[in-house]
């Protein structure tokens, strides 16, 4: 294969493993109720998905050693308060970048 | 008419609930514009996996995995299990839809996103009127974002091999760490301890997950611990 049929064949397969998992649940949405235990675990994905992706991009595995980017870790503290007062999240993703961007101007 | 306007001015209420998402669209396309370029793609290639694939961790990885010279049924794999996630999200979501009609919800699944999830779970948690039409603001505006910044960072990363976007790489957990804060600040005293000790088992089931599997495996172990932790917790 060369290099534009292997894009190819990669971009049709890796379109089709994302895009099923994302429509069946909305395919297959009832009005009906779930079953209790399925929407109180449901109810907890928010709080978990938020927390992984936030840990997901201070954690790396690069070449098998585990690293945690110090600084974007010191950076959620100011970022956490700024959410919490101003409940604006354009302010948090704005405080959050000028944090992160001094501590690594003073400290990387 | 009056049914028209009204799914009108819901769709640009989406598009101008999203706009907080923008920032981190834009920091994250323009990397793996960059990256998909400096891993032997065309612009025009990263453009359709934009299009096609439409997810940013998976075209990341992909990225790197065809530097890596992986074989094409390893790349498939591996973005199927990063983006398995999405199956988590649209199930938490999806029924608050389904009065929708059949090809409306086919498209809100389709642009579904961590960041347009985000949004929408917040805004149901808070009681806000959410509707297809909102939610297709939402997604449709992120989705253009996500084309124009991802084309970009391509056309960039053909200039300049190497441009560091200081700071921006942060948006996206600063967006998250937000959402996190406003559902903390909502819930009752009794769940939000719950939800903390959950934030705890997350971090924890990650890191040890980290060690042996990559950090992408790590998100779904540690969302599917904690919300089952959660879940025989308050049972």
């Amino acid at each position: 294969m060369s290099f534009d049929q292997t894009i190819l064949v990669i971009l049709i397969g890796a379109g089709l493993v994302t895009w099923v998992p994302r429509i069946i649940p909305f395919v297959f949405a009832s009005e009906r109720p779930l079953p209790p235990i399925i929407s109180l675990w449901l109810s907890f994905v928010p709080v978990c998905i938020f927390t992984a992706l936030v840990v997901d991009s201070l954690l790396s595995n690069e070449g098998g050693a585990l690293t945690l980017d110090p600084l974007a870790l010191v950076a959620l503290i100011p970022t956490a308060i700024v959410a919490y007062v101003t409940r604006s999240l354009s302010w948090t993703v704005i405080i959050g970048i000028v944090a992160v961007a001094s501590l690594r101007f003073f400290f990387a | 008419m009056e049914v028209v306007s009204t799914d009108r001015a819901d769709f640009w209420r989406g598009v101008k609930d999203c706009i907080p998402t923008w920032i981190g669209y834009i920091g994250v396309g323009l990397a793996v514009g960059v990256v998909s370029v400096a891993s032997g793609l065309a612009i025009w290639q990263v453009l359709l996996f934009s299009i096609i694939v439409y997810a940013g961790s998976a075209q990341l990885i992909i990225a790197a995995l065809l530097v890596a010279g992986s074989p094409v049924l390893a790349i498939i794999f591996t973005t199927f299990i990063v983006n398995l996630r999405n199956l988590l999200l649209g199930m938490t979501i999806a029924p608050h839809f389904a009065s929708s009609g059949r090809w409306s919800r086919v498209g809100l699944g389709t642009l579904l996103t961590d960041e347009s999830f985000g949004v929408a779970a917040q805004a149901i948690s808070e009681g806000k009127r959410v509707n297809a039409a909102w939610m297709h603001g939402l997604n449709v505006s992120a989705c253009f974002i996500w084309l124009v910044s991802t084309t970009l960072g391509a056309v960039i990363g053909e200039w300049v091999p190497d441009p560091t976007v200081y700071g921006l790489d942060f948006a996206l957990p600063a967006l998250f760490t937000g959402l996190l804060v406003f559902q903390l600040a909502q819930e009752a005293p009794a769940r939000r301890k719950l939800s903390f000790e959950l934030i705890v088992t997350v971090i924890v089931t990650m890191t040890l997950t980290s060690l042996v599997f990559p950090t992408y495996v790590a998100i779904l172990a540690g969302t599917l611990v904690g919300a089952t932790v959660g879940t025989v917790r308050s049972r």
